[in-house]
């Protein structure tokens, strides 16, 4: 075999399977190339353009942001879903961290039967759950009818459905399945015998848990917090079925200018708005949590 | 410390609760025999006859079913396809290329059915079932990459080299030894897909322009007022979601981690 062969005999190959690489990742690229970049780069470019005679002209202008940004409206709508969004996640991550807490170190052989019915409850339905709390709660529901049949209340308790604390209470519902895997996933790798330590050197059960536990499963606190409250601040189901007039959200105005108007671009720029609001506080609560549990 | 575990069973407890009530609510009222949804009356399946008798929820079930079927055999084979790349890529390629396979669940689901909504109007393709199944790709895709490429990492890569060493092409090493083993990953993730497409609702709101799935439709009948069918289609879906995903659960947490050396 001369020289000349032997250098140029690994390199067919390569190339070979290099075009077969090619092959093997080209149905998913192209498909997110094609079906996620290239929309959100459209929906982007129709952010800066306008309606006028009732149809969507390329005249570029951000008149769609200084209104998402400036409008009494809108402000109300992003103030609604932060405070709504915001509550939601924190609740659901309260629940998720007691509970991951609970199975880690206190319930420990009951750890594969629990997290199974974490699993079962991650998958029992968004829109089928949020619609079951329309029974439970709403006038004719469930617990109205049961309070009264026992004679507690003369009247319906109209306060449990359509507001805030019911859109709070159905988002955490959903969201807390979702916030118990991160959790338990930084939970696991704690070591007990650091906490102990921490207490054999004169730390409170209060000190040991701040100063060793929370840094430790900080992570996950954060991946939960960050998950949740994406979700919640994008989302139209809740607000629109449990929330009412003062639970409205940015998500159901976003929802509605695609689905009944025709403003598209001012909908486009609605949305940016929403994402780029969703990152800052996301990385503003990373920021925060890093900084003070260092 | 067994004393003070009382009050980490009760908070267990109460959390588990407060998770399950809403589907129990609807599958208890989804075998009631009265159509009150406040009071359970007695048992029976009047709700589920009504449903298999009903066009309209039959043509919703077949269209969910449909679009679950078509969205998982493209996962299929593109998420082994991408898998197979992104584990043989240098670390920093894989890292850049998995983020954007990312990118459709990064975004919430909202602003991706507008989105797309838009971008179908500007390029002229009518809403359809095809419409419907891309977006349920989209959201489902990196679910797949994800689980068979968590799969891929923890295989051996001595074993294909060996195949290839003893005369196997690179069409039977994929067949003979690779595909056998990276199964229960395939299988996990497909049935995870279905699931996910089964449920999906935010973006096919947007996408289906008349080809209502089970979601869409659920949500179209709360509108019109509480009907106590919609328990019975809701608990169809529940169930079928909750066993897809319980069985998917189960391999990839028993076989997948096992098997992997």
């Amino acid at each position: 075999m001369s020289s000349e062969a032997r250098a140029r005999r690994p390199l067919a190959p390569r190339l070979r399977r290099r075009g077969a690489a090619a092959a093997q990742i080209s149905p998913a690229a192209l498909f997110v190339l094609a079906f996620a970049v290239a929309p959100l780069v459209i929906f982007l470019l129709y952010s800066f353009w306008k309606v006028s005679n009732f149809e969507i002209v390329s005249e570029w202008n951000l008149g769609n942001y200084s209104e998402a940004l400036g409008e009494e409206v809108y402000r109300r709508a992003f103030l609604n879903t932060l405070r709504i969004a915001g509550s939601a996640a924190l609740l659901a991550t309260l629940i998720a961290y007691l509970f991951a807490h609970a199975m880690r170190f206190h319930l420990r052989r009951w750890q594969e039967p629990l997290l199974f019915c974490v699993i079962v409850a991650l998958f029992s339905g968004y829109l089928v759950r949020i619609f079951a709390w329309r029974t439970l709660l709403g006038e004719h529901g469930f617990i109205n009818e049961t309070l009264l049949s026992i004679g507690i209340i003369n009247e319906p308790l109209g306060f449990l459905l359509y507001n805030r604390i019911a859109a709070v209470v159905v988002l955490a519902n959903f969201l807390v399945p979702l916030a118990i895997l991160p959790i338990y996933g930084v939970l696991q790798n704690v070591d007990e015998r650091e906490v102990l330590a921490a207490r054999d050197l004169g730390c409170g059960p209060a000190g040991a848990f701040r100063r060793v536990t929370l840094p430790l499963a900080w992570p996950g606190i954060a991946a939960a917090l960050a998950l949740t409250f994406i979700i919640a601040a994008a989302d139209y189901l809740t607000p629109t079925l449990v929330g009412g007039v003062n639970g409205t959200m940015i998500g159901q105005t976003i929802a509605t200018t695609f689905l009944d108007s025709f403003d598209w671009p001012a909908g486009a720029a609605i949305s940016f708005v929403t994402l780029a609001l969703i990152l800052l506080i996301v990385a503003t609560v990373r920021l925060l949590g890093n900084r003070v549990l260092r | 410390m067994s004393e003070r575990r009382w009050p980490w069973i009760a908070l267990v407890a109460v959390v588990l609760l407060f998770l399950f009530i809403p589907a129990v609510v609807v599958v208890l009222f989804a075998f009631n025999s009265s159509d009150s949804t406040s009071e359970f009356a007695g048992f029976s399946t009047r709700w589920f006859s009504s449903v298999f008798e009903n066009d309209e929820y039959m043509s919703a079930l077949e269209n969910s079913l449909t679009a679950a079927a078509w969205t998982t055999a493209f996962d299929v084979v593109a998420g082994v396809g991408a898998a197979l790349v992104l584990v043989r890529l240098p670390r920093r390629l894989t890292t850049f290329l998995s983020s954007a396979f990312l990118i459709p669940i990064m975004v919430p689901g909202l602003i991706i059915g507008v989105a797309l909504l838009v971008f179908f109007s500007k390029i002229e393709l009518r809403l359809s079932m095809t419409t419907v199944v891309i977006g349920h790709i989209l959201v489902t895709l990196p679910l797949m990459i994800l689980i068979v490429g968590a799969r891929l990492e923890r295989l051996d890569p001595a074993l294909l080299e060996a195949a290839r060493d003893l005369g196997a092409g690179s069409w039977t090493a994929f067949r003979r030894i690779l595909l056998p083993m990276i199964a229960p990953a395939l299988i996990a993730g497909g049935l995870l897909v279905f699931a996910f497409s089964l449920d999906e609702f935010i973006i096919t709101l947007f996408t289906n322009g008349g080809t209502t799935t089970v979601p869409v439709l659920i949500f179209a009948l709360l509108r019109r007022g509480l009907d106590p069918s919609v328990n019975a289609i809701a608990t169809l879906l529940l169930v079928g979601t909750t066993l897809l995903g319980v069985v998917a659960a189960r391999i990839v947490s028993r076989r997948g981690m096992s098997l992997g050396h």
